[in-house]
C-alpha cells in the first residue's frame, strides 16, 4: 500500500544546558521530545495525534512540517524523504504540506489584510496573476464561510471561530494534500468548535485531504480522526483504528486515558481516578517501558526492556510488554 | 427533591451587573434570581462572554471597574444583603464565607510566597490562629487534598509544584478557612484528562466530607455531569433554564441547551456531523429584542421577537425561560 505520509525512527532531542558560575555553558542533559516515532498516513485518512502535554505531539507536528530540525530519522512524503532534499524540490513538497495552528489570535498578521495573508502562498509558490489570485481567495473565503466582503478586513475585526476559518483558508489554498493541524479546536467554544469541526470534515471530503489532528481532547479526536496514535513521553503507545482504539484500547495508558474523560452523562459517573500520578520528566525518563512508573500492571520486564510496538491485532499496533508476553 | 426543605444559602434576586465600556453599557448579569442551597453543587454553564464569571464575581463583590453592580440583591443565609456591606465586613465576609479557585493556579498563587504562607496568611486573617498553630493548620488544609507530605510541601514555592498540584493546593488555599460557598471558576480546564479526573474526583469526595457547597462555572459540559448536583445555563446575561442534572441530560428543555448537548463530540460514541448552532452569541452592548436567543433558534415565534421570557417553574423543581412552556406543564 502506498503512504502519503511515513515518519520512522524520528528522533528530536532538545538540549538542556546549565550555566556554571551562569557564565559558561554545560550541557545537562537532553529532553527527549520526540523518541524513535514511527507512524504512516494514507492518502485521503486522517491520523490523530493525541497525548497529555509534554507527550511530544506538537514537537512531532513541528517536525513533519520541518519548522524543527529533527535529529535522526526519514520523514518521506509520497516515497520521498524530505529530510535530505534539496531546497529546490523541498519548495515543490512544502506546497503540499499545510498548517493550521492553534491560536488564531497570534498566527495571522495584524497588519495584512486577510484576503492578503490567505492569497500569500500563492504568490509564493505559483506564478498566477494578482487577479488570479484574488479570484481565488475570494473562492476559497465562500468555501470556508465566509464572505468576500471580508477581504479587506484586518484579523482583530474577526472573532475566534472566524480566525480559524482564515487559518484554514490559508491552508487550503495551494490545495495540499497533507494539512497538519495542531490543536485546532482547543481555543474555540462550545458551538463555534462544533462548526470548525464539521467544516474540517466536509473540506477534508471534498479536496480528499489528509490531515495530522493534534489534540489532547479525546473526544475530539474520536469524531475527526480514522486511525488514532497515542504518544506518552516522546514515544508511540498504542496505534489503531479509531473503532478498536476506542471499545479495545489495550495498553495501560490508553485505558486510562480513555476512561479519563469526563462522560456528559450523569448516570455515567467516574468513581476513581483511572491514571495516578503525573508525567514523569522528559530529561530523566524512566528506563524501560516509560509509562511503567504510573502503571498498575508493572512488572520486572517493563524496568528493562523498552517495549517495541508491535501488531496484536489486524491494523493495531501496541507497545507493551503484557501483551507481548501473552 | 422538596425545594423548601433545604436550606437557602444565597439567594440572588434581580441581580444586574453592567460593564460600563466606551462601546457602551455590557449588560453582563441582567435581571437574573438563582439560590443556592446548602451542601449542593450548582453548575453554572454557558460560553464565554455569557455573564457567568461576573455572576460568579459578583458573589463575593469582585466585580472589577468598569463593572458595577447596578442592582438587585444577593442574600446570604436569608438575611443579610451583602450588596449593603461596607468595605471592612465584606473583607471579613471574603475568604471566610466564601472561597474562590481561579481557572489559573499559576497566575493566581504569588510566586515568591511559599505555598504554605500564602495559607497561612488566608487562615491568620480569618482564624484567630497564628504561628505554629496556622501552620498546623495548613498542613492539615495540604493533607486534605492529598498532596505527599505536606509539612515538607507547604515549604516549597509554586513552581516547585505540577500544575495539577498547584490546583490542588488551590483547593487547599479555598478550603482553609472552611467556607460555606466555594467558588470553581473553570478548575479543570487548563488541565490534562488525567489530571482533571483526578481534581474532579477530589473536588467531590471534599464536598461530601465537609458539607461545602460548590459553584462550578465552566463550559465543559462533561465535567458538569460528573460534579454538579444542579444545573443553571446561561445565555448572553440571562439564565435560561435551572434543573437536577440527571433531569437535564436526559431532556434538556430550552432549545439552547438542547444545541449546546448536541454541540460537543460525544466521548463515548461515534458520529458524522454535530449539530451547529447557526449565528453567532449576541452581542451584550445591544441584545436583541425580545428573547436574547431568538436570532439564532429554529422554534422562534412572533412572540419572541417582542416580549422577553421568564424564568418559568416547569414542574420537578426545572426552571426553564421559553415561550414553548408553560408554567407548571412539562411537555
Amino acid at each position: 500500500m502506498s503512504y502519503l505520509l511515513k515518519v520512522s525512527q524520528l528522533k528530536k532531542y532538545f538540549p538542556v544546558k546549565k550555566y556554571v558560575f551562569g557564565l559558561i555553558p554545560k550541557k545537562k542533559g537532553d529532553i527527549k521530545a520526540v523518541d524513535n516515532v514511527s507512524f504512516e498516513i494514507k492518502p485521503g485518512e486522517c491520523f490523530g495525534l493525541v497525548g497529555e502535554t509534554g507527550s511530544g505531539k506538537t514537537t512531532t507536528a513541528r517536525c513533519i512540517v520541518l519548522l524543527e530540525k529533527p535529529d535522526s530519522g526519514k520523514i518521506e512524503f509520497e516515497g520521498q524523504n524530505i529530510l535530505s532534499m534539496s531546497r529546490k524540490d523541498l519548495k515543490k513538497v512544502k506546497r503540499n504540506i499545510q498548517m493550521i495552528f492553534q491560536d488564531p489570535y497570534t498566527s495571522l498578521n495584524p497588519r495584512i489584510p486577510i484576503g492578503k495573508s490567505i492569497g500569500e502562498p500563492l504568490e509564493l509558490h505559483t506564478d498566477m496573476s494578482s487577479q488570479e489570485i484574488r479570484s481565488e481567495v475570494v473562492t476559497m473565503l465562500k468555501e470556508v464561510g465566509l464572505s468576500p466582503l471580508h477581504y479587506y478586513r484586518y484579523p482583530a475585526e474577526f472573532s475566534g471561530g472566524q480566525r480559524q476559518r482564515i487559518s484554514i483558508a490559508r491552508a487550503l489554498i495551494l490545495k495540499p494534500k497533507l494539512i497538519v493541524a495542531d490543536e485546532p479546536v482547543s481555543s474555540l467554544d462550545v458551538s463555534i468548535k462544533a462548526k470548525i469541526l464539521n467544516l474540517m470534515k466536509l473540506l477534508q471530503t471534498k479536496y480528499n485531504l489528509s490531515y495530522l489532528i493534534i489534540s489532547h481532547e479525546m473526544s475530539v479526536i474520536r469524531f475527526i480522526s480514522h486511525r488514532i496514535g497515542v504518544m506518552y513521553l516522546g514515544k508511540i503507545m498504542e496505534i489503531a483504528d479509531k473503532r478498536s482504539l476506542f471499545e479495545n484500547p489495550m495498553h495501560p495508558y490508553t485505558k486510562g486515558l480513555i476512561s479519563s474523560i469526563p462522560l456528559p452523562d450523569p448516570e455515567r459517573k467516574m468513581k476513581t481516578a483511572p491514571l495516578k500520578g503525573t508525567l514523569p520528566s522528559p530529561i530523566n525518563p524512566p528506563s524501560g517501558c516509560r509509562f511503567r512508573t504510573r502503571c498498575e500492571y508493572a512488572k520486572e520486564i517493563c524496568e528493562k526492556e523498552v517495549p517495541q510496538l508491535i501488531e496484536v491485532e489486524d491494523g493495531h499496533y501496541v507497545a507493551c510488554h503484557l501483551l507481548q508476553c501473552s | 427533591m422538596d425545594e423548601e426543605e433545604k436550606e437557602v444559602l444565597f439567594d440572588i434576586r434581580n441581580l444586574k451587573v453592567y460593564y460600563y465600556t466606551l462601546d457602551g453599557v455590557v449588560k453582563a448579569v441582567d435581571d437574573v434570581s438563582l439560590k443556592i442551597y446548602k451542601g449542593e453543587t450548582l453548575s453554572l454553564v454557558g460560553e464565554s462572554g455569557c455573564g457567568k464569571s461576573t455572576l460568579s464575581l459578583s458573589l463575593c463583590r469582585l466585580v472589577q471597574r468598569p463593572g458595577k453592580i447596578v442592582g438587585g440583591e444577593i442574600l446570604y443565609k436569608g438575611s443579610e444583603d451583602i450588596l449593603k456591606y461596607d468595605e471592612k465586613q465584606i473583607q471579613q465576609f471574603r475568604g471566610s464565607k466564601v472561597a474562590i479557585v481561579f481557572q489559573d493556579p499559576t497566575s493566581s498563587l504569588n510566586p515568591v510566597f511559599r505555598i504554605g504562607d500564602q495559607i497561612v496568611e488566608a487562615i491568620t486573617i480569618h482564624q484567630a490562629l497564628k504561628g505554629k498553630e496556622a501552620w498546623k493548620k495548613s498542613y492539615e488544609a495540604l493533607s486534605l487534598v492529598k498532596i505527599p507530605s505536606p509539612e515538607d510541601m507547604a515549604h516549597s514555592y509554586p513552581h516547585q509544584y505540577s500544575a495539577g498540584m498547584r490546583q490542588r493546593a488551590m483547593i487547599a488555599l479555598a478550603l482553609s478557612c472552611n467556607p460555606d460557598l466555594v467558588i470553581a471558576d473553570e478548575p479543570t480546564s487548563n488541565l490534562d484528562v488525567t489530571i482533571q479526573a483526578q481534581i474532579l474526583l477530589l473536588l467531590k469526595e471534599l464536598k461530601e466530607k465537609l458539607g461545602t457547597s460548590i459553584l462550578l462555572v465552566t463550559h465543559d459540559l462533561g465535567v458538569t455531569a460528573q460534579l454538579a448536583d444542579r444545573v443553571a445555563v446561561m445565555y448572553a446575561g440571562k439564565i435560561v433554564e435551572i434543573g437536577p442534572v440527571e433531569d437535564f441530560y436526559k431532556k434538556p428543555l430550552h432549545p439552547y441547551s438542547k444545541a449546546l448537548l448536541g454541540a460537543i463530540p460525544p466521548p463515548h460514541k461515534d458520529v458524522d456531523m454535530l449539530q451547529e448552532i447557526k449565528g453567532e452569541v449576541s452581542s451584550l452592548v445591544n441584545p436583541p429584542e425580545g428573547c436574547r436567543f431568538h436570532p439564532r433558534c429554529e422554534h422562534a415565534m412572533d412572540i419572541c421577537t417582542k416580549k422577553d421570557p421568564e424564568l418559568i417553574d416547569v414542574g420537578n423543581g426545572r426552571k426553564v425561560a421559553c415561550f414553548l412552556y408553560k408554567e407548571g406543564v412539562m411537555k
